[in-house]
């Protein structure tokens, strides 16, 4: 037992890690334990051989300050005007309920001349600049957040972005691959919570007849990837209809390796089928959880888990 | 924190773009640094660099100055480093073996590059190829607590503020970590 503790120590030692008390109970039993001298000497060539950490170089840094500019131009609902954005485009509407794409337009008004001709008749319209096209028609879109990069009328041209907004109505299928399309994006691009676990609890119907690997890629982002406990659980779920491939051992030992929440782990472990218990892989991450687990239940399944597949 | 970074904070949260451009760039070398040192990989180090800060861009509005803003981005480093996959993971996975028979073609395994200090390059060819291949075996958790503590001087202390779990869980990732680069680098040192 003593020996089994202080064992632990041994890296800690190695990594001035210990308190004076630990280190003298330690260093006592290491006196006279020729095991743990050896460990401690194993330990010290690891450190030595791992050797020392170098900088990144500036060529480095600056290819990923670059890559990070056009990445962030990138970015569903960018809001900020960081590094120049003006590519940004017309995004594609995506839902049944809404739709947002920034659009980013230059205007140019001859001002004083073209504002405000209004139909008669008929409530405020928005006014069509001159020369530019705008992508959707007004009518049932709704903008918001506008901003204006110049406001300075003085030399008659103004510069703003804004947001549409604008609801697409669909019905079909669940079979039908552009339902599955729509659902897929909005499962992995909404931005809602609410709109995500919407779009998964659709997909985890069981009238899904053909296993898609869109769909199920899909799940498998947000199983490991939202932010949101309600849909990965659902991803989780989902993906129990589809067959327990390696695609989906791996996205369940992800889970059970990385997600913080306990509860998720356990519907990982839970979710591994009987079958698979033997599988080298399933059994490498169960080895490692027994012990290292911050989950009582898992520590426990693990090695229950662990234990029938020696025994099969 | 300094008032200058708060100021600087404040800004980038109305929408500065050279608020946050300065915010990054005081903090980005350091990412990308332990990255690199995560990764073993220059292109995997840029992936997790990106969606690192992307994730700050994103999240950054929600700050509250409820922790330093230092603790609170690496916070997301670590959280970015747990959940990535690098390429060649994603392909496929095989043994330590196959790995050693590949010759380095595998970018994470590239046997010495550029970043390596010179010291570093004068162990032979087959140990660091080795090292990278163990640590490239350890779990996600394993090898972030290694990183941070062998390749970046954090004390375990403040490694367990940043994974957000207790003290003692950190130890025993550094300890299973020793243990399974002992078992897998046995071979090695005889
Ligand atoms: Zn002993």
């Amino acid at each position: 037992m003593r020996h089994q503790k202080l064992k632990e120590w041994i890296p800690l030692l190695a990594y001035d890690e210990l308190d004076d008390d630990q280190k003298y109970l330690l260093e006592k039993h290491l006196a006279q334990c020729a095991d743990c001298r050896q460990q401690l000497e194993e330990v010290r060539e690891i450190q030595q051989v791992a050797g020392t950490a170098g900088e990144p170089t500036d060529a480095l840094l600056e290819e990923a300050r670059r890559e990070l500019r056009i990445g962030l131009r990138h970015q569903p609902g960018q809001r900020w005007g960081w590094f120049s954005n003006w590519n940004i485009g017309w995004l594609v509407p995506s839902l049944q309920t809404a739709a947002i794409g920034i659009i980013c337009l230059a205007v140019g008004l001859v001002v004083g001349s073209v504002v405000y001709r209004q139909p008669a008749g008929v409530g405020p319209s928005i006014t069509s600049p001159v020369g530019v096209q705008l992508p959707v028609s007004p009518g049932n879109i709704s903008i918001g957040n506008i901003r204006f990069i110049d406001a300075d009328t003085s030399d008659g041209n103004v510069e703003f972005t804004y947001e549409a907004t604008r609801p697409v109505h669909i019905k079909g299928s669940v079979n039908d691959p552009a339902v599955q399309d729509l659902l897929t994006v909005a499962l992995t691009e909404g931005q809602n919570p609410g709109v995500r676990l919407r779009a998964v609890n659709v997909l985890s119907t069981d009238q899904l007849k053909q296993p898609d690997d869109a769909v199920k890629g899909a799940l498998i982002t947000a199983l490991k990837m939202d932010e949101n406990n309600g849909v990965r659980k659902q991803a989780l779920t989902a993906l129990q209809n589809f067959p327990f491939d390696n695609q989906v051992r791996d996205a369940l030992l992800f889970v059970l390796n990385n997600d913080t929440n306990p509860a998720m782990r356990i519907a990982a472990i839970d979710a591994i089928r009987t079958e698979r218990y033997r599988d080298p892989e399933v059994l490498r991450v169960l080895e490692d959880k027994m012990h290292t687990d911050g989950n009582e239940y898992i520590r426990f399944r693990s090695r229950a888990v662990v234990q029938e597949a020696r025994q099969q | 924190m300094d008032l200058d970074e708060r100021e600087l904070i404040l800004e980038a949260q109305k929408g500065d773009e050279s608020a946050f451009e300065e915010l990054v760039y005081r903090y980005d070398r350091k990412v990308l640094a332990l990255a690199v040192s995560y990764t073993s990989d220059e292109e995997d180090a840029k992936d997790v660099y990106q969606e690192v800060f992307i994730r700050v861009h994103r999240a950054l509005p929600g700050f509250r100055f409820e922790s330093r803003f230092s603790t609170w981005l690496h916070r997301i480093v670590v959280n970015v480093c747990l959940t990535y996959k690098s390429r060649w993971q994603n392909r496929t996975h095989e043994s330590l073996d196959a790995m050693a028979e590949e010759d380095g073609e595998r970018p994470g395994f590239d046997p010495v590059s550029s970043e390596v200090p010179s010291d570093q390059k004068a162990l032979s060819t087959e140990i660091s190829q080795h090292v990278r291949a163990a640590l490239g075996m350890l779990s996600p958790q394993q090898r972030l607590v290694f990183t941070l503590r062998h390749y970046r001087g954090y004390k375990l202390k403040e490694i367990a503020v940043l994974m957000n779990c207790a003290e003692g869980t950190v130890k025993k990732y550094l300890f299973t970590a020793t243990e399974r680069l002992r078992q897998r680098l046995r071979p090695v040192f005889q």
